[in-house]
């Protein structure tokens, strides 16, 4: 049992980074129907330069919280200059698109900072809470906290601000919106610096546990993916519990089916992804989509 | 025996009955125009003969065969064509490829026969564009032939819509609001043709339209609905004259 | 300038074309001779990536369904190579239809549960088969040699044949499978085949009321373009005579998007661009900076998509079309 519980546990530290990051592509797609298949990259991106803060020498906390805000910034400026123009073309269009911000990263992050793997400093303090024979570390509490934290100032912005509530009317219907009033292209703007923020925190707190190297949010990507569509895409709920469902579940299965072990983890998603999609194609939570003939 | 029977057939969407036990029949080679308000269910209906749409209960019948049983894509095959109110036509092909898959179902070329362009696929290929060039022609067509059809004027995308179902040779073919967004000349034009085609082709034609002159002039029946049901039925002159529609069109009693 | 216009199908044009692909051709076979082994063996590649963007375009370009997962059928196509060459011991040559087989079955596998998802879905599912390759790869190494990859050694390949040394023998095998290739391709796009499937992407409901099975030719034409990638991918191997995991990751998927975007999508010529690309502009990139190659891609993939969605190919037809108008003969009953 104690092996049971200790992968749950672990299931959830890294469940709740995959959710940070599918959180950020939920947000995306709610508020412009894109599908930013970049989310990860960019993710990786914040975390290093989270680890440039600090390696001048800026404690890790203070690192961490000005990198989220560069990357506020940054994302806003991804959305202006990359995406806005591709926003209301064919999905083909966004798909090569968002590939070419992932590899153009990508590639920057290898030329600045390289591709051998940097040691990112520690967040949370070593050590774990004991519980019967099971420890749950610190990092895993802290970075659980920081997803419900993120959740919640998440759902207070969309239900008690006027930005959030701009957001959720641009969600619903653009043309709408934009008739009554609301700036769309500023409030998607906002959305997307939001999203690649939060999509920073799952990097962030990613970083010290997959190490710093341009590919370390690969794998990140395709589980948040897979917990965005299994959540539902259009829900943040959603893609919250998928991406804690599926961090345990990975964990399970890479650890009690001998034939799966560590390297066909990585089909656990791609089988999720296929049975949400032939099961229940708008995911658990999301809205169901009917075609007009 | 009527060529097509259309029994009691019921569309639900949710709460809202599109249609409601509608019943009428078609005799081979007649045009027959479906008439009615908007939202009475005549494009729902398209779209059940089409099998876009499943139907709740009711039966079709065309032929010999149960239309309610075939698989959308073989409904070509059984001799049904249609076109659609907002155009259905495929803008990156040019105007004489959108007409040969119009052809699609009689043809039999397959991967591999294409590959490797055999005999056969050859044959075929020249006959089907014979074929396409053939009803172009007959549209005044030809001249765009060549052109994607793409960004060409309104009235000419609906003649090589024509032109496309009239390449499935099909017994049936079900025209969709064939007349909307063209102007007055055109829609004379438009009556002409669908006559000619009738007869050069032994087409049995059941046309939804609101333009009542063009369709009374042309239709050897009329079927009138409202509300998902049917409410009349007979020659032009009968369903003009029919109370129940003076009715449902003007939303007055007719005393 | 005056203006010409050239009507196809009429002697002016025939001679034209034979003339222009008498020289192509004549380019093509002398090249080797020309070229040092390794620019020759530079050619050969490029003609290898073209014909996975040729694969990947028969999908994407025409039935407008997107896969990230060629990466991964290209490397399947070249581990059955490398395996039934380097473990079995088969005669090379042979396993090209094996390999066409096995990848055309796994394009069904994956073709079938494609048909329930839209675009996006799609997309999905082919990202995930593109990143899990090199895992599964890597699980299954007493067949594929785990990391370290599995080789083919040179000494299958006789050292002279016809004449011909090994880097122009196989540079001269490629060309005559890129050949067939492209025409079986053309042949297939130009046919009632080709034109159900671009007639699907386009409006896919009228599509099926014209008696088009949209089931049946989603599913072929996967097969069809996953065989396609699973041959190119065979061919990789004879020439690389190595399979690693890290050959096939997703980076090759996104070059063979990126060759399709910078050619034109949908167009067969723009895939020979589009190889040429994918050869030559990281190996120049690279001389400068290891990371620039991903750069210089990334950001042409964006800015063609942006401002010339008809890629190289488009812009030469532009230009070409203030010069000379070619038309189609005017249509006459016969």
């Amino acid at each position: 049992m104690t092996k049971f519980f200790q992968l749950v546990i672990a299931g959830i530290e890294i469940g709740s980074i995959y959710a940070l990051v599918a959180l950020a592509i939920v947000i995306i797609y709610a508020s412009t129907g894109l599908k930013n298949l970049a989310q990860g990259e960019m993710a990786m991106f914040s975390a290093f330069i989270a680890y440039q803060f600090h390696a001048w020498g800026l404690g890790i906390w203070l690192a961490l919280i000005l990198a989220i805000l560069t990357t506020f910034v940054l994302g806003m400026g991804v959305q202006q200059v990359v995406l806005k123009p591709v926003q209301d073309s064919s999905l083909l269009t966004v798909v090569i698109v968002t590939l070419g911000l992932f590899l153009g990263l990508n590639s920057v992050a290898g030329f600045i900072w390289g591709y051998m793997m940097l040691a990112f400093p520690a967040i949370f303090p070593e050590g774990a809470v004991e519980i019967g024979s099971v420890g749950i570390s610190y990092a895993a509490i802290g970075v659980f906290a920081v997803l419900l934290a993120c959740a919640g100032a998440l759902f207070a912005l969309f239900q008690f601000t006027k930005i959030g509530l701009a957001m959720r009317a641009v969600a619903y219907n653009k043309e709408t919106s934009m008739l009554v009033g609301v700036q769309v292209n500023r409030v998607i703007m906002v959305g997307f610096g939001l999203a690649a923020s939060l999509g920073a925190v799952g990097g962030i707190f990613a970083a010290p546990k997959l190490f710093l190297d341009p590919f370390m949010m690969l794998t990140v990507l395709i589980y948040a993916l897979a917990s965005a569509a299994f959540g539902g895409l259009d829900s943040p709920l959603g893609a919250v519990i998928a991406g804690l469902f599926i961090g345990v579940i990975e964990n399970l299965a890479g650890g009690y089916i001998g034939f799966i072990g560590s390297d066909l983890k990585i089909v656990v998603p791609l089988v999720i992804i296929l049975g949400t999609l032939l099961f229940r194609p708008q995911g658990l939570l999301g809205r169901k989509y009917i075609p007009r003939v | 025996m009527s060529l097509l029977e259309v029994s009691d057939i019921v569309v639900r969407f949710g709460g809202v009955t599109a249609l409601d036990e509608a019943s009428f029949t078609i005799d081979e080679g007649q045009i027959c125009g479906l008439i009615g308000p908007n939202g009475a269910g005549k494009t729902t209906l398209f779209n059940v003969i089409s099998r876009l749409y499943t139907a709740d209960s009711g039966s079709v019948r065309f032929g010999e065969h149960d239309v309610l049983a075939t698989p959308p894509h073989k409904i070509a095959g059984i001799g049904i064509a249609r076109t659609f109110q907002n155009l259905g036509l495929f803008p990156s092909n040019t105007v004489l490829q959108n007409v040969m898959i119009g052809a699609h179902h009689r043809t039999k070329t397959e991967f591999l026969q294409a590959m490797f362009r055999t005999p056969a696929a050859r044959r075929e290929e020249r006959e089907t564009r014979e074929l396409a060039i053939e009803i172009l022609n007959d549209l005044n067509l030809a001249h765009v032939a060549n052109s994607p059809a793409a960004g060409l004027p309104y009235g000419t995308l609906k003649r090589i819509e024509l032109a496309r179902a009239v390449a499935a040779d099909s017994k049936l073919l079900m025209l969709d609001e064939p007349a909307s967004g063209l102007t007055h000349s055109e829609v004379e034009e438009l009556g002409e043709t669908i006559r000619l085609l009738r007869d050069r082709y032994d087409l049995t034609v059941l046309l939804v339209e609101h333009h009542m002159a063009m369709v009374m002039s042309i239709s050897d029946k009329v079927v009138a609905l409202d509300f998902g049901r049917k409410i009349a039925e007979g020659t032009p002159s009968e369903v003009q004259n029919d109370p129940a529609v003076i009715e449902a069109y003007l939303g007055v009693e007719a005393s | 300038m005056a203006k010409t216009t050239i009507i196809r199908g009429t002697s002016q044009y025939r001679s034209i074309v034979t003339v222009g692909f008498a020289l192509l051709g004549l380019v093509v076979i002398l090249l080797p001779f020309v070229m040092s082994g390794f620019r020759t063996f530079q050619f050969t590649m490029a003609l290898l990536w073209a014909l996975g963007v040729l694969s990947l375009n028969m999908l994407t370009g025409w039935s407008g369904q997107i896969s990230l997962g060629h990466s991964a059928l290209f490397g399947l196509g070249s581990y059955t190579t490398c395996i039934l060459v380097g473990t079995y011991e088969w005669n090379p040559l042979l396993t090209i239809p094996v390999a066409a087989l096995v990848t055309f079955i796994f394009g069904i596998m994956i073709g079938i549960p494609a048909l329930r998802l839209a675009g996006l879905y799609l997309a999905l599912m082919t990202l995930a088969i593109g990143v899990a390759f090199t895992p599964v790869i890597r699980r299954f190494k007493e067949h594929t040699g785990g990391s370290m990859g599995i080789s083919i050694k040179k000494k299958v390949f006789p050292e002279e044949i016809v004449g011909l040394n090994l880097d122009q023998y196989l540079y001269f095998l490629v060309v005559i499978f890129a050949v067939v290739m492209f025409a079986l391709a053309r042949n297939l796009l130009k046919s009632r085949v080709g034109r159900a499937i671009t007639a699907m992407r386009d409006n896919e409901i009228p599509a099926q009321t014209m008696g088009i099975y949209p089931a049946r030719y989603k599913t072929l034409i996967f097969a069809t373009s996953s065989m396609f990638a699973g041959i190119a991918g065979a061919l990789y191997a004879f020439v690389i005579r190595f399979s690693a995991p890290y050959s096939f990751t997703l980076t090759l998927a996104i070059f063979f998007l990126a060759g399709l975007v910078v050619g034109g999508i949908g167009t067969l010529a723009g895939a020979v661009l589009g190889g040429l690309f994918i050869q030559f502009v990281p190996y120049y990139a690279e001389e400068i900076n290891q990371s620039l190659a991903g750069m210089v891609f990334g950001i042409i993939i964006i800015v063609i998509m942006v401002t010339a969605p008809t890629g190289v190919l488009g812009l030469i037809k532009k230009v070409r079309a203030r010069v000379v108008t070619v038309a189609d003969p005017p249509v006459v009953r016969n």
